[in-house]
């Protein structure tokens, strides 16, 4: 069903040259609307993913979309080029060398003389792993982990196919045993408990003597217990100062606290300096916003090429 | 003056002198193998305290760190505006367990933050070290062994001049203190006279300490404190090689200012006045040796600097009694010799005999140097007996100066 408008012809050889026979039939890069698809010729990559998300293979097969509508489009293969798997993404090269992408799914295909004759529409499991939702580390609740929701290995072969761009979106520190997300706070020393309470130190002016202000609360008054001097006014006569901080749980007393972190997944306490700092890493990709882009796309191309469409 | 003072000194040291002398001899015949040097190693408590000390307090530290097992070491910054919290704070996270800073947001006195680090800390003993001094290697070993003795309350330390050969004004505190610390200390503590232990090295037991309710606000908290471990009934010794080295002032005039300071508050407000129960035969916590040391402090700080008065007021008023001009340089001559023979048993008890040599030449001068800290002296008593000046000292915070006791 190809269909090649007269009018604007592409004779573009690096681009025959990149996608061989394919290629030959896409010279009419100008678009004619026929039943609300519009018809073009633009050259383009094409994917196979396996059920599971991966990619059948690192190197895309060369197509050329002959028609393509809000959600779906007409593709032209080479005979040797036939998807092994219905799954596909789509690669549709731009004029400024960026590449834009989209997944599909192969609904029906005919084998003519000039190739192989494919029906797609958007979607698939290839249209999910391009969602943001896929590609950006979300909190998992159950084990307090950052997780992608696909193998690490989908990621990596989508990669090293430059469909992805790996990007670290931000550092979070974490538990060094399980690697789950832990609470930080000023804590015991010795068990890392956060029940801590901060004893008060009252210091008399007179005779310098400094004790817990407990020790100068006496029934009637404030009385230095060094001293004995009664009717003690504070400010005056004598001072508050934070002491030390003492443990409700192990009894442990000292003035420092230490920032302690709680794993909120299997409950160890660890000081922070001891928490492993992980990269929350997430993947870039340009989306092709819609497959009737295409025919757009192509009609840039020739508008850059110096013919105008009719 | 010179005529009392430097022969006591002298014959004191000397005899002090030959007496270890022999018994060094008779101990090298009947045994021969040396004694086991530090023996005794109780828990200690190295406190830390200051007031703008940023800059020289991490060298402080890293001099006490290592040099003892039993360590802790309490920093408590009494309310600096410079960065003593914020270097105290790094030692403490460098070495958790073994440092500790205490940070009060105002000042409140050298005595209070004192006695913070001590309510801080349940260490057999507590060294006082001042934030702006080093210690020597064994510094706090020597510190400790004499604390076997269950009598003894307080051990004083060696204070050295760290920079005694910047300029004159060094070079003659340094030979001054060599005398009277070094060697001076050792005879008082012999007799049993010893009053002060320094506050720049010194070592206490801690549960006199809190049987005392801690230190009585300053100045001169270190002898004060002495006394009253004193007046218990415990012992003051020397420990004549721990070494604590300080900077001492560089300019005349910070000199005298820091004696002026330093001499005010010893004979008069606090032996005269505050521990004057001491001399009292009658008193419940008589001892024949702090009365001893009572007189010896009243005599020779004070009794002594007012009869150098009269008689300069006499010689000046009857022309009959001024000495010849010869008599003046016999005077100054008799001083010198004094000089010399104290650098005996200087010479005797010192480990670096090469450096103390060196400072030592500067003898000659002596006299006169000891003539103007005798006038410093005589001027900081005055001002103590009629205005009790050392209850104005900027040392002490204006808010604690104002409701402390006026003894």
């Amino acid at each position: 069903m190809t269909t090649v408008d007269s009018k604007s012809v592409v004779s573009d050889a690096a681009q025959r040259d990149a996608f061989g026979p394919v290629a030959s039939q896409a010279k009419a890069d100008g678009a004619s609307i026929e039943h609300g698809r519009s018809k073009c010729s633009v050259p383009l990559s094409v994917f196979a993913l396996t059920s599971d998300g991966h990619l059948a293979s690192r190197k895309p097969v060369a197509a050329v979309a002959t028609s393509c509508a809000e959600g779906s489009a007409s593709l032209s293969l080479g005979w040797d080029a036939m998807p092994a798997y219905p799954s596909l993404v789509l690669g549709v090269p731009t004029l400024d060398g960026r590449t834009l992408f989209a997944g599909c799914v192969l609904t029906s295909h005919e084998v003519r003389d000039d190739g192989i004759h494919c029906e797609i529409n958007r979607g698939g499991i290839g249209e999910i792993i391009l969602t943001e939702e896929a590609r950006i580390p979300t909190l998992n609740t159950e084990f307090f982990q950052y997780r992608l929701p696909c193998d690490d290995s989908v990621y990596d072969s989508w990669l090293r196919a430059g469909i992805l761009k790996r990007t670290v979106l931000d550092r979070v520190l974490v538990c060094g045993k399980c690697r789950s997300v832990a609470t930080f706070r000023f804590a015991c020393r010795q068990c890392g408990s956060g029940r801590v309470a901060q004893k008060m130190l009252a210091h008399h002016f007179a005779c310098a003597f400094v004790a817990p202000a407990s020790e100068f609360e006496t029934a009637e008054t404030l009385k230095c217990p060094n001293c004995r001097t009664k009717h003690l006014v504070a400010g005056t006569d004598f001072e508050y100062m934070p002491g030390d901080n003492e443990c409700d749980v192990c009894g442990w007393s000292d003035r420092e606290l230490e920032q302690t972190g709680h794993c909120l997944n299997c409950d160890s306490r660890f000081a922070a300096h001891k928490a492993v700092e992980q990269e929350l890493v997430g993947y870039h990709v340009e989306r092709l916003a819609s497959l009737a882009d295409i025919a757009d796309l192509g009609r840039s191309r020739v508008t850059a090429a110096g013919h105008v469409p009719a | 003056m010179s005529l009392l003072d430097g022969p006591r000194y002298c014959v004191a040291t000397v005899i002090t002198c030959l007496y270890d002398w022999v018994c060094g001899i008779k101990r090298t015949i009947s045994s021969g193998l040396p004694e086991l040097e530090f023996s005794h190693c109780p828990s200690v408590c190295a406190m830390v305290v200051g007031l703008n000390e940023g800059s020289g307090l991490g060298a402080t530290i890293e001099s006490i760190i290592g040099t003892y097992p039993r360590l802790e070491i309490v920093v408590v910054d009494d309310g600096s505006d410079d960065d003593m919290a914020q270097v105290g704070r790094a030692y403490a996270s460098k070495y958790p367990g073994i440092v500790r800073c205490l940070s009060r947001p105002w000042r409140g006195g050298k005595s209070s933050a004192l006695n913070i680090a001590v309510a801080h800390t349940t260490a057999d003993v507590v060294i006082c070290v001042d934030a702006d001094s080093h210690l020597s290697q064994d510094a706090i070993w020597e510190i400790v062994q004499p604390f076997r003795d269950e009598n003894v309350g307080v051990v004083s330390a060696t204070v050295s001049v760290r920079n005694c050969f910047t300029n004159f004004v060094t070079w003659f505190q340094g030979l001054e203190y060599l005398q009277s610390i070094f060697v001076g200390r050792l005879v008082a503590a012999r007799l049993n006279v010893l009053p002060i232990a320094s506050g720049a090295l010194a070592g206490f037991r801690r549960e006199l300490l809190v049987r005392l309710g801690g230190w009585d606000v300053g100045p001169g908290e270190d002898l004060d404190m002495t006394v009253r471990i004193r007046r218990l009934g415990y012992r003051v010794t020397f420990a004549q090689y721990a070494f604590c080295h300080t900077e001492a002032p560089t300019t005349w005039k910070a000199l005298l200012k820091q004696r002026r300071r330093w001499e005010g508050d010893g004979p008069v407000r606090h032996f005269a006045r505050k521990h004057i129960d001491m001399a009292k035969p009658w008193h419940s916590d008589f001892k024949l040796s702090n009365m001893l040391m009572f007189l010896d402090g009243l005599t020779f700080n004070l009794l002594c600097g007012y009869g150098m008065v009269i008689w300069s007021v006499m010689v000046l008023l009857h022309p009959d009694l001024r000495p010849e001009p010869y008599a003046w340089m016999t005077f100054y001559m008799i001083s010198v010799i004094a000089e010399v023979i104290a650098l005996g048993p200087l010479m005797y008890y010192s480990r670096r005999r090469k450096h103390d040599a060196i400072v030592a030449l500067a003898f000659p001068l002596m006299p006169a140097y000891r003539m103007l800290l005798l006038g410093v002296r005589i001027f900081s008593n005055t001002a103590e007996i009629l205005w009790r000046k050392s209850f104005t000292e900027p040392h002490v915070p204006p808010h604690v100066r104002a409701v402390t006791w006026r003894w």
